[in-house]
């Protein structure tokens, strides 16, 4: 608890000193300083759009924004610590698999929180994360993929890409939570629960219980874990690479 | 390929309003610029300034700046090539 109060006044007196080197290098002041944070979030919305532009009706996020900013968290030595806040419907497999990539592989400590919902592909993005949370009313669905506007399968070929496809969200999200590829394609498959499709709703509790999530929390909740997982890595030497995961 | 929970056809809806204009003149799809060194989302409008849609910053901060809310008009945005 006493280390955690040490913690927030060094970062107290980190704010102060960034300001004074903002003003030094921009060589104009602000008019009203926000304190800078040592955290910073990462908003996911609507569809996750990918190699195709998706018609405007629909709120996304690009990877082409996402990617970068990640990069840049990473390498800014002000930043020492990631919030992901989920609120998102899928998207394109391969720029959700490619951020949950970059996230997976980042030694700064990020927290995801799933807010009002984290599906399909949303799903390995929020166990990417160092520690993953879930709103007590927040859900997520997990069901088979599909092939946009197709209802049957054609041929051997497309089903075999298909299942491919599909293996390479399993393998993901196996490998960075607790929930292991047979208990996930259960969940995938499942009859009975979703109306038009197969698959799993799994709401807040659920969720951590299937062994996709860490815990059920809040927002201060997830804060907290993260001031945690911040301290673990100073304590380890701040810039060692790897220090955490 | 998608994997989301949206029926296809409320993603690829019908209605197509990509580069038309609204009343105000402004353009309907959000562009990507660039204000203060910060990535946003906005609608240009034809005097130079444009409409505030979303901040692309991670910094929590710059959430809190007034003169950045969605919806306010802003001047001196640097366009980026593309969308």
């Amino acid at each position: 608890m006493s280390e955690e109060e040490i913690g927030q006044n060094q970062d107290a007196d980190k704010a102060g000193q960034q300001v004074g080197t903002s003003i030094k290098e921009f060589g104009q002041v602000a008019t009203a300083p926000a304190p800078s944070s040592n955290l910073h979030v990462l908003n996911i919305i609507g569809q996750i759009e990918g190699h195709t532009v998706l018609p405007p009706q629909n709120k996304t996020t690009k990877y082409e924004h996402v990617m970068p900013q990640l990069v840049a968290i990473e390498q800014n030595p002000s930043i020492e610590g990631l919030l992901i806040l989920l609120n998102t419907v899928g998207g394109d497999v391969e720029a959700g698999l490619a951020i949950s990539e970059l996230l997976s592989g980042m030694t700064k400590p990020s927290v995801s929180i799933v807010l009002g919902g984290g599906h399909s592909i949303a799903v390995p993005i929020a166990v990417s994360c160092s520690y993953s949370m879930i709103a007590p009313t927040a859900t997520m669905t997990i069901h088979p993929l599909r092939l946009a506007g197709q209802l049957v399968i054609g041929t051997q070929q497309t089903y075999e890409y298909l299942e491919r496809m599909q293996e390479r969200v399993i393998k993901f999200v196996s490998e960075h939570s607790r929930c292991t590829p047979e208990a996930f394609r259960e969940l995938m498959f499942k009859t009975g629960e979703l109306l038009r499709d197969v698959g799993t709703v799994l709401v807040g509790e659920a969720a951590v219980k299937a062994g996709l999530i860490d815990a059920v929390g809040t927002l201060s909740d997830s804060l907290r874990k993260l001031n945690e997982l911040i301290a673990i890595r100073r304590r380890m030497g701040t810039n060692a690479e790897g220090a955490v995961h | 390929m998608l994997y989301t929970i949206m029926p296809i056809e409320m993603v690829f809806g019908a209605e197509q309003s990509v580069g038309q204009n609204g009343v105000d003149g402004t353009v309907r799809v959000p562009v990507a610029a660039e204000l203060q060194g910060i990535g946003v989302l906005c609608h240009p409008m034809p005097d130079g300034s444009a409409r505030l849609e979303r901040l692309l910053s991670t910094d929590p901060a710059d959430f809190l700046r007034p003169e950045l809310s969605p919806g306010e008009v802003v001047y001196g945005l640097r366009m980026k090539v593309g969308r």
